[in-house]
């Protein structure tokens, strides 16, 4: 093969969308293979099976209502489980490629920063939902052994966990990007505490006296992402349905948010010097 | 120059246009770099209006102590930060944009890679970045890695080379895709003997059809391999040039080794009295005359005292003479 046609492509600066794509996945999944070796994972993987493995000990200690038991334990600790490995490992993620000068080599590549944050948060995402699928496998099998039923909005559950889980990571990469792993740790456990109190926080704003406290409050609930739209304990435990409104517009509000925070990343990234 | 002669494949560099052939292959404008210093203090800065033009073809050697701004001057060529004021052109392009960094290879200092890849997955991963398909990256890897003396550890986890290997696996990735600059900062650092031999002659190889720049404070590697050198103290250019030009600008001075010399001529006599430098060696002593200071007279004159000339040699100047001079 000549030396001219193996660059042939990307005279356009950055290269065809084809490249663009093909970079983007070979970061993720060396990312994914960096992650899979990450002592993290198996911290987050551990506490969730003990938690599970309190669920069915719990169970049998009951006569009446195991599988609700189950059900509530062991959706806790997923949940739990993905929120986890997603903060701890997006936090981590990019400080230790620049600390390390991976970055460096990668970056020197003729690629668009974009791509390289894109390509770390695939590999990442591909982490939460293999960790949700493999305790999820077993999260169900325990229900199923003590005769509970696997409901339609259980699964619809899982499916929000993994959606809030793939927010936080994107939450924790974008503050990564201007803060270390620590700090944006913290950061992103006070996002999701607000967030998942956003209607407190209206309710408080409904209830402040003072127009300043009433201002600032209002401005909480409505600016800080609503993870409220991914906890349906109740229906769960009750196997309620959703309606479709429901569960399309959380799982819509899902990719929506996760969209704007990795695009404030990649911005704020592509001007950062390293 | 010691250049190596080796006989292992080459990576030819990719392309060069035409029309831009003669004009620099790096080219630093006026460039000034200065980082934050918390909120309250004034900021440092590390580059202070730096010009360079580096030609196209050849061993381009950045000289400086530790500190003297080679890394952050290297960071700015491969794109990874931007200039506070200045501009950098690479290959004709701004460094920044991902068009000037489709023509280079780069390899940091000290470098860390993916442990858990093998030299071919790690090479494949690397020239997929670089734009090259699967196919061509598999194709072009038993080139790269008999050039580089890695073809037997193709399929060996990165964990289990030695540094040398390491710092050698990494120029693979940087020459994979053809490039025709090759930036390299400090890649002799942390190597032994031999291993540093080793990357010597496969720097001097690579830049016999591409531009190789890159940054030691080690002199005798630089004066081993390089073309032309630039020398920064403090983020100042100090001096740049051709290795030829800047060693051989002044007139080679002489040392004279003789003996038989009565200790009170060296004060008392008008011709050896001018000779500042004098040594006792275990022949006897040596002389290392000025530049401005005649061999011939000298020499007759220690014959005439009945002294014995035990020998006569040039003293060129050395890099490290220069970088004396210059910085002090």
């Amino acid at each position: 093969m000549s030396a001219n046609s193996r660059l042939s492509a990307s005279h356009k600066p950055g290269g065809t969308r084809k490249q663009m794509l093909t970079r983007v996945l070979a970061i993720a999944r060396v990312t994914f293979q960096e992650i899979v070796r990450d002592r993290i994972l198996y911290h987050g993987l551990i506490i969730a099976a003990f938690l599970l493995g309190i669920a069915y000990l719990a169970s049998q200690l009951t006569f009446t209502r195991q599988a609700r038991l189950v059900i509530d334990f062991g959706f806790s600790a997923l949940q739990i489980s993905c929120d986890l490995i997603a903060i701890l490992i997006s936090a981590a993620a990019l400080g230790r490629e620049l600390e390390r000068r991976t970055a460096f080599l990668i970056l020197s590549k003729p690629l668009y920063r974009a791509e390289f944050l894109i390509g770390k948060w695939i590999g990442i995402a591909g982490i939460i939902v293999a960790n949700a699928a493999v305790l999820s496998a077993a999260y169900l099998g325990i229900l199923t052994v003590i005769g509970g039923v696997v409901s339609k909005t259980l699964v619809m559950g899982i499916l929000f966990a993994v959606t809030e889980a793939l927010i936080l990571s994107s939450i924790a990469l974008w503050f990564s990007v201007f803060s270390t792993a620590s700090l944006s740790i913290a950061m992103t456990i006070g996002m999701y505490l607000i967030g998942t109190n956003v209607s407190q926080f209206r309710f408080l704003a409904t209830r402040a006296e003072m127009p300043i406290q009433r201002a600032a409050l209002e401005w909480v609930g409505t600016v800080f992402p609503n993870l409220e739209h991914f906890h349906i304990g109740t229906k769960i435990t009750y196997g309620l349905p959703l309606t479709t409104y429901q569960w399309v517009g959380s799982l819509g509000y899902g990719v929506l948010v996760t969209t704007f925070f990795l695009g404030l990343a990649c911005i704020l990234f592509e001007r950062k010097d390293l | 120059m010691n250049r190596a002669g080796s006989k292992a494949a080459r990576i030819e560099p990719k392309s060069s246009d035409s029309n831009s052939s003669t004009a620099a292959c790096i080219d630093i404008q006026g460039v000034t770099q200065s980082f934050p210093n918390g909120f309250w203090m004034k900021p440092v800065t590390v580059l202070n209006h730096v010009s360079l033009a580096v030609p196209r073809k050849g061993v381009f050697g950045l000289l400086g102590a530790n500190g003297a701004g080679k890394t952050t001057l290297i960071h700015l060529i491969a794109g990874l930060r931007t200039p506070t004021s200045g501009q950098v052109l690479v290959l004709g392009a701004p460094a920044r944009q991902p068009a000037a960094r489709m023509r280079l290879g780069y390899l940091p200092e000290r470098p860390y890679f993916y442990e858990h890849l093998t030299a071919e997955q790690f090479l494949i991963f690397h020239g997929q970045l670089s734009g090259m398909s699967r196919t061509a990256v598999q194709k072009q890897i038993p080139e790269v890695l008999k050039t580089v003396h890695l073809l037997h550890a193709r399929n060996s986890e990165l964990r289990t080379f030695s540094k040398g290997m390491l710092q050698r696996v990494g120029i693979a990735q940087s020459i994979l895709h053809g490039p025709d600059l090759l930036v390299l900062d400090e890649p002799m650092s942390g190597l032994d003997p031999g291993g540093r031999h080793e990357m010597r002659q496969l720097i001097a190889q690579l830049g016999h059809d591409r531009t190789v720049f890159f940054s030691s404070h080690i002199l005798e590697d630089l004066e081993a391999i390089c073309d032309s050198v630039a020398l920064i103290h403090n983020g100042h250019i100090v001096t740049t040039g051709t290795l030829k030009d800047l060693l051989e600008k002044d007139r080679p001075t002489f040392e004279i080794g003789c003996a038989g010399i009565d200790s009170a001529e060296w004060t008392r006599n008008t011709v050896l009295k001018k000779i500042q430098q004098r040594s006792e060696v275990s022949e006897g002593t040596q002389l290392t005359l000025p530049p401005d200071v005649a061999v011939e007279p000298v020499v007759q004159e220690v014959i005439q005292l009945g002294g014995k000339i035990l020998w006569v040699r040039p003293r060129r100047k050395r890099l490290e003479d220069l970088a004396r001079e210059l910085t002090q």
